[in-house]
């Protein structure tokens, strides 16, 4: 497992796609409307925006693509005739996207801190930790399943569009939902992107029963998506 | 000893049969051929050996209950994970058996497919044939009793044919059986000891060479094949 995740890990980091969507796009978000919009608990609601938002980038769109490439070269059918568990082979590629996500989010917050002279406690950073660990592991698993349910990349770019363009514009990452409709509201209460962002918040915050309640939510779907991960995994496109 | 027995196997894709009921066995030790047109069945018949799907009717029998950890494959398409190099994807596969390699370990297997300075490159890049000769090495890095080769010289180069084929025979030499699907049947008579052709999902003929010959009274494999393909029969005595 240890040299899965090693070789996973060193392979993901050469990935272009990485640079772009999880770290210049959230950094020059981030730091350009914190600068631009004058408010002064902006700069903190937009940084945390551009955390959760490159964590789903890469942990939800690149892998779903990573996945379905391996798949639709065959690998999967070889692993289907190797001794590995596939729950540990799953185990070990998600545990190195996740770690990618988890760097990529500490990257642009160590950035956005910077720029924009915020300060974050150390207990809001262990409080952290954990957030930025079980919510990419959510998405990553999730992308197992996105993958399954693609036959080519078309199809992936579709339902990865589909899923993550509402997820983030219901979602109060880039404005606040104090003022949104009451049915927005409502609907982004089960939004699951929506819990990753208040459990992020209400780290920074300290604000420990939203923290608990959102950290929790975000590992129950986490949990979800390791079932449907396995459940769902395809081999061959045959 | 027998590595695996199949009995009256058969395997349906939605309205079309690929397998007919086969019944075939691998005998420890040989190198095997499995030789057919395309469409004959013997991918989905490897399949089905390797456990990658079940038959819908028959039995398989193979000679451990872990055979998976036993058995080395290189499918048809030799493919590689994606965005790894080819020392990388050594390295991987070997973790997928269980087996740790350390850089002197895999710059020896780089050389033994004659792969020595490019370990570095991505495996999606490197020519076809050593494409091929690094799907083979992957398949011995547990040192198996079992190979199975699918279509290991396919699209290939004289020269790396013959690479390959010197691959395969000295894999027999160091005590593995080997199971190959060919299209060549030069090659199929340079290092086979037995054949088994099939046609539209059934075995037509099997033996050794030899006896194939003597049996059907040809000059050549090709002859045998193309009389029980529906094929022409130039080349008969």
């Amino acid at each position: 497992m240890k040299t899965i995740f090693s070789l996973t890990f060193k392979s993901a980091c050469r990935d272009p796609f990485l640079l772009l969507w999880s770290l210049i796009f959230p950094i020059g978000g981030a730091i350009g409307l914190g600068v631009f919009i004058k408010s002064p608990d902006y700069p903190e609601h937009i940084l945390t925006g551009m955390m959760a938002v490159s964590i789903l980038f890469y942990a939800l769109t690149t892998t779903s693509f990573a996945i379905l490439t391996q798949r639709r070269r065959g690998v999967y059918n070889l692993l289907r005739v190797t001794p590995l568990p596939l729950w540990k082979y799953v185990c070990s590629l998600s545990g190195a996207w996740t770690s990618i996500s988890f760097l990529c989010a500490v990257l642009v917050m160590l950035s956005g801190i910077f720029a924009l002279k915020l300060s974050v406690s150390i207990s809001a950073f262990f409080a952290l930790v954990p957030v930025l660990t079980i919510a990419p592991l959510g998405y990553v698993l999730f992308s197992f399943f996105i993958a399954s349910l693609s036959r080519t990349e078309n199809d992936a770019s579709i339902l990865t569009n589909l899923i993550t363009l509402p997820l983030v514009f219901c979602s109060g990452a880039f404005y606040s939902l104090k003022s949104a409709p009451q049915f927005l509201r409502i609907i982004n209460g089960f939004n699951p992107f929506q819990w990753f962002i208040n459990a992020l918040r209400s780290a920074f915050d300290l604000s420990w029963d939203s923290y608990f309640i959102n950290t929790g939510l975000v590992s129950l779907a986490a949990l979800v998506a390791f079932l449907l991960a396995l459940k769902t995994f395809r081999y061959t496109d045959a | 000893m027998q590595l695996i027995e199949a009995k009256g196997i058969r395997k349906r894709f939605h309205s079309r049969e690929v397998v007919k009921g086969i019944d075939l066995e691998i005998r420890q030790g040989e190198i095997l051929a499995l030789i057919g047109t395309n469409g004959a069945g013997k991918s989905t018949t490897l399949a089905m050996l390797l456990g990658i799907f079940p038959p819908d009717a028959g039995t398989i029998t193979r000679w451990r209950d872990d055979y998976k950890a036993h058995i080395g494959v290189q499918l048809q398409s030799t493919p590689f994970f994606e965005g790894y190099t080819a020392e990388e994807n050594l390295r991987l596969f070997a973790a997928l058996y269980n087996v740790k390699m350390d850089q002197g370990q895999i710059q020896q297997k780089l050389e033994e497919c004659k792969l020595q300075g490019a370990g570095k490159t991505l495996a999606s890049r490197l020519s076809g044939g050593q494409q091929k000769r690094l799907a083979i090495a992957v398949t011995t890095l547990h040192h198996p009793d079992f190979i199975i080769l699918d279509e290991p010289a396919a699209g290939l180069d004289p020269c790396a044919r013959h690479e390959i084929r010197t691959m395969i025979v000295r894999l027999a030499k160091n005590g593995a059986t080997v199971l190959f699907s060919s299209h060549d049947m030069e090659e199929v008579s340079r290092i086979a000891d037995r054949i088994i052709l099939m046609h539209e999902g059934r075995i037509a003929a099997q033996g050794e060479p030899k006896s194939l010959l003597k049996q059907y009274h040809a000059e050549n494999l090709e002859s045998v094949y193309l009389e029980l393909t529906d094929g022409t029969q130039a080349g008969r005595k």
